[in-house]
C-alpha cells in the first residue's frame, strides 16, 4: 500500500497532529478547572451577576480555557478542509497557543485573586494570541469560494470576535483606571458577542462540516444556513446596541430574532440528519442534541431577561443555559467522536493502515461524562432560578466528576493512540 | 499504464455525456467514482455509499484530488482495504477492496 506521505499531487491538508491536540489537550484540563474553580469559590454562585472573583474566573475558564481553545484547534484542523487550502504557517499556529495558554491562565488567575496586573498581562497575551488565530483563518479565508456557508459563519465570528475582544480589553483597563460610563454594560456587551457571536457563530459554521461528517449525511441546505446567519448578525447588532444603550425592549428584539435565527439553524441540522447514512448516531448525538435544545432555551430566557421576568438569577441563568448548557456541551459532544477520528487518522504508521476509531474510544468514561454534565447544567439551572446555593455546589461537583471523566476519555485516546503509532513505525522494515 | 478517464453509464442508466462531480460508471472491471470538485463531506458520504452498495469482489475506482486522509478509518471500520493507484497530476487515485 502507498505511504500517505508518498501521494502524487495531493497535498496534505492536516496540520501536525501536535497542533490541533495541543488545543485539545489543554481544553480537556481547563475544563478540569473550571468546573473545580465554580465549586470551590468562596462567593455565592447564585447570586453573581458580575464583577470580579472566582466565579467570573470559573467562567472565562469555560469560554476562553475551554471553548475558545478548542475553537482555535478544531479550527486549525476544519478550516483546510473547508477552503481546500493548508493553513499557511505551522509556526504561527504553534506561537497562538503559545500565548493564549499562558493568557488564559494568567487572566483567570489575575481575575479569581483580583490581581489587575496579573489581569492585564494575560488578558493582553490571550489577545495577541487570538489576533494571531485571526490572522491565520482569516488569510485562509480569502480568495477562496469554496464552502459559501462556513465562510459566511467564520467572517460573521471573526467580525465578532474583533469586537469582543476590544471590548473586553475596554472592560479590563476599566477595572485598573476606571474610565467607562458603565462597566457592566460594556461586559455585557463583550459576553453577548463572545458566546453568541464568535462562539457561536464559529460553532454554527462548523456544524456545517462536522455534523454531516459525523453522521455521513449530505450537505445542509445553503439557503437555510445563509437565512439563519442573516438573523443572528441583525440579532447581534440589536444587542450591542440594546445593551451599550440599555434599552430593554431592543435587547428582547435582539434575542426574539436571535431565537428565530437559531430555530432555522436546528431545523437546517434536523432536515440534513434525515438524509444520513450512518442510522446509529451512537452517544456522541445525546449531548449534540440537547445542546440544540439548551441553544433555544438561552434565547428564550434571554427575551424575558431585559423585563425582569426570570426567576431568580436571570443573567445567571440566561449564562448557564449558554455557556454550558448549548456550547460546552455541543464541544464535548462533538470532540467525543472527532478526538478518536483524528487520532486514528494520525495513528496509521508510514504505510499503515489507521486503528479501529472504536478501538480508541473507551465508552465508560463518555457516558459518565454525558451523564454528569447534564445533570450539573440542569441542577445548575434549576439553583439560579430557586437561588438554592447548595444545590449549584452539588452541580459543580456533578461537573466536576463529568471532566474529570471526559479528561479520562481523551488520555485513554492519546495513549492508545500512540501505542498503535509506535507498533505501527516498529513495523516498518528500516 | 495509466487507464484512460471515460465516463460510461453502469447497466440500466441514464448516457453520461461527460464526467461530472459525483459521477459512477463501470470501466475495465471495476466500478469508478470522480469526486473531484465536490465539497466536503460530499465525497466521504458519496464513496462509503457505493461502499455501503458494493457486491462481493467488487473494486471501487476513486478519482480524487487530495488524499481523503478523513476516509481511511471509515474503510478500516467497514472491512476494506485500499491502494493508491497512478494517475494525471493533479488527480489522486485509489483501488478499494473488500478485505478478506
Amino acid at each position: 500500500m502507498f505511504s500517505p506521505d508518498l501521494a502524487f499531487g495531493a497535498e496534505d491538508r492536516l496540520l501536525p497532529p501536535s497542533v490541533p491536540f495541543r488545543f485539545f489537550g489543554a481544553a480537556v484540563i481547563l475544563h478540569v478547572l473550571a468546573w473545580f474553580t465554580l465549586l470551590v469559590a468562596p462567593e455565592p454562585l447564585t447570586g453573581f451577576t458580575g464583577g470580579g472573583g472566582a466565579v467570573l474566573a470559573a467562567l472565562h475558564l469555560f469560554t476562553l480555557g475551554v471553548l475558545a481553545m478548542t475553537a482555535m484547534g478544531a479550527g486549525y484542523q476544519l478550516l483546510p478542509m473547508a477552503t481546500i487550502r493548508p493553513v499557511r504557517s505551522v509556526g504561527w499556529s504553534r506561537a497562538s497557543f503559545a500565548l493564549f495558554l499562558p493568557g488564559v491562565v494568567l487572566f483567570t488567575g489575575g481575575l479569581e485573586h483580583r490581581m489587575s496586573d496579573v489581569m492585564l498581562v494575560g488578558g493582553t497575551l490571550a489577545s495577541l494570541g487570538l489576533a494571531v488565530f485571526a490572522a491565520l483563518t482569516f488569510d485562509n479565508m480569502r480568495r477562496t469560494e469554496q464552502m459559501p456557508l462556513v465562510s459566511r459563519h467564520v467572517w460573521g465570528a471573526l467580525a465578532a470576535l474583533l469586537l469582543t475582544v476590544l471590548l473586553g480589553l475596554l472592560a479590563l483597563f476599566d477595572l485598573e483606571y476606571g474610565f467607562l460610563p458603565d462597566h457592566q454594560a460594556m461586559a455585557g456587551a463583550h459576553l453577548a458577542l463572545a458566546v453568541f457571536g464568535f462562539m457561536g457563530l464559529l460553532v454554527a459554521g462548523f456544524s456545517t462540516i462536522l455534523i454531516p461528517m459525523l453522521a455521513l449525511a449530505r450537505a445542509p441546505e445553503i439557503r437555510l444556513g445563509t437565512q439563519s446567519l442573516a438573523l443572528a448578525l441583525l440579532a447581534l447588532l440589536l444587542a450591542l446596541g440594546g445593551t451599550l444603550g440599555g434599552h430593554a425592549s431592543v435587547l428582547a428584539l435582539a434575542a426574539l430574532l436571535g431565537l428565530a435565527g437559531a430555530g432555522l439553524h436546528v431545523e437546517m441540522m434536523r432536515r440534513l440528519l434525515k438524509t444520513r447514512m450512518r442510522k446509529v448516531l451512537g452517544f456522541a448525538f445525546l449531548p449534540i442534541r440537547s445542546a440544540w435544545g439548551f441553544l433555544l432555551l438561552s434565547l428564550a430566557l434571554a427575551i424575558l431577561l431585559p423585563f425582569d421576568l426570570l426567576p431568580g438569577n436571570g443573567p445567571g441563568l440566561v449564562v448557564v443555559a449558554a455557556v454550558l448548557g448549548w456550547l460546552v456541551t455541543f464541544l464535548f459532544g462533538v470532540l467525543q467522536r472527532i478526538l478518536p477520528f483524528l487520532a486514528s487518522v494520525h495513528a496509521a504508521g508510514p504505510g499503515g493502515r489507521p486503528p479501529l476509531v472504536s478501538a480508541l474510544a473507551p465508552e465508560a468514561p463518555l457516558k459518565l461524562h454525558a451523564a454528569a454534565h447534564l445533570l450539573a447544567v440542569l441542577a445548575l439551572l434549576l439553583a439560579m432560578a430557586l437561588s438554592l446555593e447548595w444545590l449549584a455546589r452539588a452541580a459543580a461537583i456533578s461537573g466536576l466528576l463529568g471532566a474529570l471523566a471526559f479528561a479520562v476519555f481523551a488520555g485513554t485516546v492519546w495513549y492508545r493512540a500512540r501505542a498503535c503509532r509506535r507498533a505501527a513505525t516498529i513495523a516498518v522494515p528500516r | 499504464m495509466m487507464s484512460a478517464t471515460v465516463c460510461q453509464p453502469l447497466p440500466g442508466a441514464a448516457p453520461l455525456s461527460a464526467c461530472r462531480p459525483g459521477d459512477v460508471w463501470h470501466e475495465a472491471g471495476a466500478v469508478h467514482i470522480d469526486v473531484r470538485g465536490l465539497l466536503p463531506p460530499e465525497p466521504l458520504v458519496r464513496i462509503l455509499e457505493l461502499v455501503e452498495q458494493a457486491q462481493a469482489g467488487d473494486v471501487i475506482i476513486v478519482h480524487h484530488d487530495r488524499e481523503p486522509r478523513l476516509l481511511f478509518p471509515e474503510l478500516v471500520e467497514r472491512g476494506w482495504g485500499w491502494t493508491q493507484e497512478p494517475a494525471p497530476s493533479g488527480e489522486f487515485r485509489l483501488a478499494l477492496r473488500r478485505e478478506a
